[in-house]
């Protein structure tokens, strides 16, 4: 049995991670762009192993969709999800990497096999802006008036915050300190003191490695941690919170990846006290 | 009756002063002279007009009249009322030949292309007479930039430089005050009240940049963040303290503006809306049969600070009513008609024509996606009523730069060469050529390198030449520059459509 694991371990490097059932990719990539019609914005997509991958992760909003002219750093986890832009769903993150690559340009043209959805707009569902659309050939001083607001992104930033109402926990890209825009939102909803009423902040604030399927490990650079504290504190202390209510700890150290995941590690944690 | 509906009579019968039509259109540092609560003025197109909401005033001691600073122009004069509240190139020719060049809008400082060159020559003012472009000054290194301060993350060199202002003793990189001299258009005082708007419903962009998500910068006067979208490079955060940088730096003011002189300007530039009210061939852009959008009372009266990209708002609202007017040729549609029909579907392509949107430095790498499709309407010009970017952040077109612009021999050419620390600009990499390194000359990061802020859409017909620069003479070239830049491939049609619902706006 320990013999098993030993090469179980050993070869998880270099294969697809199939521990609990699961298929972790981890790899860089150009990203492919594809046409899924005339009304619908592109999507991108990498092929990988034999294998056609769509890149915009599963639930994944503002994280940074793929560029081309930029490599990409894919992790993820392949889901069981109906396929899009022709290829396979992932869970996980892409990290556009910042150095131009131009060998990274192709684009694929629109084939009707590979039809891209729509984006659905939500503001349809408010009566009152169904109300005011059905007015304007009435009267047309309807399509300058303030359509009703939604929240924006406003089921993805509850279910952040109601997952924990005193922890946050903020991802990163791979060597970046730009936090999403759900978890901007979520960020402002946490803080709120009419929500959860808090004395301190305590910040733990962590960078990692991340083992590709390749074998190779990379490793964010020196000091990530502690610029994505930086930026944090900045920010909390622009939105009122006194920085003496602020208890930052930087773990300056990569923690170790394994392939699985390894994009949680790059995170910042905050919990109210 | 709603007050899309009302005609300009109407309005003018409403308000206190009739309509005026100022033939006298220069308005002169100084005047003794009334700006009526509302005001037209020609152009070539037609005619703007000007809402003064809080009514007539006396011009002759308002500071945003008067010549404050040593060099004898005031705010009115890079903002005059017939051009949008901005400058045209026509104006900047006419005030030369009425003036033989003495006009104080001509001042050494920043009306001729260096200060040290010689004063009487048409030449030395060749950007202003040629795209109305206006000298900037801009401090290197930056002054520290706030929320997020930093060490300029490039260097910079002259490559070339035809003004010769940058290798100037005096005045250029090398001099006791180290200085990059860069040449833009003075941007519309009009409509100011939207500009200052904070986003209603973007959330959490009302606090945070859509780009990089620091905070919005705070009005250092008040503490409350503000959008900063009122300059190219965004370093003028309020009405105030663009005030103050413009004082001294245009006006060469030599002492601070008092609380007074700050709060009359403010006031003033709060309450003044304009539009094109009048085109030679569509006529009045008021009234019941005009759609609400057009006219200078739709920026008046239109809600402030919303996301006008949707079905409803269409972000100049509907102009169904003037679609297909030309639909049946056999019933002699005239010139009108055909016009209107024109505009209508100009505003189509503008709101629903989709295209691929690529390589725009600080707006694809945003997070959007490298190419994304949208219209321009959907993409950059969204803000209701306005047309410029609600989510708020300059970006590089690539106005100065290959491969999207050719190479101009008036600007001067610059080297940025970016450390290698330094998270690149994403298209443009870490050595970059550029006219205009825009927003990086206040940010001090390489990936600003080039970005400017995204304009209103208001007045065009009456402020040529377009973009930053200066860059595209007519309307026409704007939409050139556009079709080739994104490979878009509108028709001939397309194209007239887009110039004349522009100049209606």
């Amino acid at each position: 049995m320990k013999h098993i694991v030993r090469m179980v371990c050993l070869a998880l490097p270099f294969m697809h991670a199939t521990a609990w059932g699961s298929d972790y990719i981890n790899f860089i990539t150009c990203p492919i762009v594809r046409d899924v019609g005339p009304n619908v914005d592109a999507c991108f997509y990498a092929q990988y192993q034999g294998e056609t991958y769509h890149l915009n992760p599963v639930g994944v909003i503002d994280w940074g969709r793929p560029q081309l002219k930029h490599r990409l750093l894919v992790e993820g986890e392949v889901t069981d999800d109906a396929e899009y832009c022709g290829g396979k769903q992932i869970r996980g993150r892409i990290t556009v990497l910042p150095d131009i690559d131009l060998s990274c340009n192709e684009y694929t043209p629109f084939h009707a096999s590979i039809v891209g959805k729509q984006r659905q707009d939500k503001r349809a569902d408010n009566p009152k802006y169904r109300e005011m659309f059905a007015m304007m050939e009435k009267d047309p001083s309807v399509s300058v008036q303030a359509v009703p607001l939604g929240v924006p992104m406003e089921s993805a930033i509850k279910k952040i915050i109601s997952s924990n109402e005193r922890e946050l926990t903020i991802y990163f890209p791979y060597n970046r300190d730009r936090i999403d825009g759900v978890t901007a939102g979520a960020l402002l909803a946490f803080i709120d003191p009419e929500r959860e009423a808090f004395e301190r902040i305590a910040i733990q604030s962590y960078q990692a490695q991340t083992l590709l399927d390749s074998g190779e490990r990379l490793n964010e650079k020196e000091g990530m941690a502690a610029q994505r504290a930086e930026k944090l504190v900045r920010i909390l202390s622009g939105l009122g919170i006194s920085e003496k209510k602020l208890d930052v700890v930087v773990d300056g150290n990569n923690i170790n990846g394994n392939g699985m995941h390894d994009w949680k590690n790059r995170h910042i944690k905050l919990i109210l006290q | 009756m709603a007050w899309w509906a009302l005609a300009d009579s109407d309005y003018n019968v409403r308000g206190t002063e009739a309509a005026v039509t100022v033939e006298n259109s220069w308005w002169a540092p100084g005047e003794d002279r009334i700006f009526p609560a509302y005001s037209e003025y020609e152009n070539e197109s037609g005619r703007i007009g000007i809402i003064n909401q809080s009514g007539p005033i006396d011009t002759k001691n308002h500071p945003f009249f008067k010549p404050l600073g040593t060099n004898g122009r005031a705010c009115v004069t890079c903002h005059q009322p017939s051009d949008g509240m901005s400058l045209s190139v026509k104006t900047v020719r006419e005030r030369w030949k009425a003036s033989d060049g003495k006009d104080p809008l001509f001042a050494a400082f920043d009306g001729s292309d260096c200060p040290d060159l010689p004063q009487n020559e048409k030449s030395s003012h060749s950007l202003l007479l040629n795209k109305g472009l206006i000298r900037i000054g801009m401090p290197w290194p930056p002054e520290t930039y706030k929320p997020d301060p930093t060490e300029p993350e490039f260097d910079i060199e002259v490559v070339r430089d035809p003004t010769g202002c940058n290798l100037s003793e005096e005045w250029g990189l090398n001099s006791a005050n180290p200085t990059v001299s860069v040449y833009r258009r003075p941007r519309p005082v009009l409509n100011i009240a939207h500009m200052v708007e904070l986003p209603h419903g973007v959330g959490p962009h009302n606090v945070f940049f859509y780009s990089d998500k620091t905070l919005l910068p705070k009005d250092p006067e008040t503490g409350e963040f503000v959008q900063g979208i009122l300059m190219a490079d965004a370093r003028g955060l309020t009405p105030r303290n663009q005030a103050k940088d413009a004082a001294k730096n245009h006006l060469e003011l030599k002492r601070p503006l008092t609380e007074k002189e700050l709060q009359a300007i403010e006031e003033f530039e709060l309450q003044l809306f304009g539009a094109q009210s009048f085109d030679k061939v569509g006529g009045s852009l008021s009234g019941s049969s005009t759609p609400p959008g057009l006219g200078p009372q739709a920026p008046a009266n239109i809600p402030r600070g919303r996301l006008g990209n949707n079905p409803v708002n269409k972000v100049f609202g509907d102009f169904s009513m003037w679609e297909n007017l030309d639909s049946d040729p056999a019933s002699g549609a005239d010139e009108e008609a055909r016009f209107k029909a024109s505009v209508a579907r100009g505003a189509s392509v503008f709101f629903n024509r989709r295209f691929y949107i690529n390589d725009v430095g600080a707006y694809n790498d945003k997070g959007l996606g490298n190419p994304f499709k949208r219209s321009c309407a959907s993409g950059c010009h969204n803000t209701l009523g306005m047309g410029m970017d609600m989510g708020p952040f300059p970006m590089d077109l690539g106005l100065n730069n290959l491969p999207w612009q050719n190479t101009r021999d008036d600007l001067p050419l610059f080297k940025v060469t970016c450390h290698e620390d330094a998270i690149p600009q994403s298209y443009l990499g870490r050595i970059i050529y550029t006219h205009d390194p825009g927003r990086a000359l206040v940010t001090g990061r390489c990936r600003d390198v080039g970005a400017a802020m995204t304009q209103q859409m208001r007045a065009l017909a009456a402020r040529a030449p377009y973009f930053s620069n200066g860059s595209s003479d007519t309307l026409r070239e704007l939409v050139d520059f556009y079709d080739r830049r994104f490979n878009i491939g509108y028709s001939e049609q397309e194209k007239n459509d887009l110039v004349n619902f522009m100049r209606t706006l």
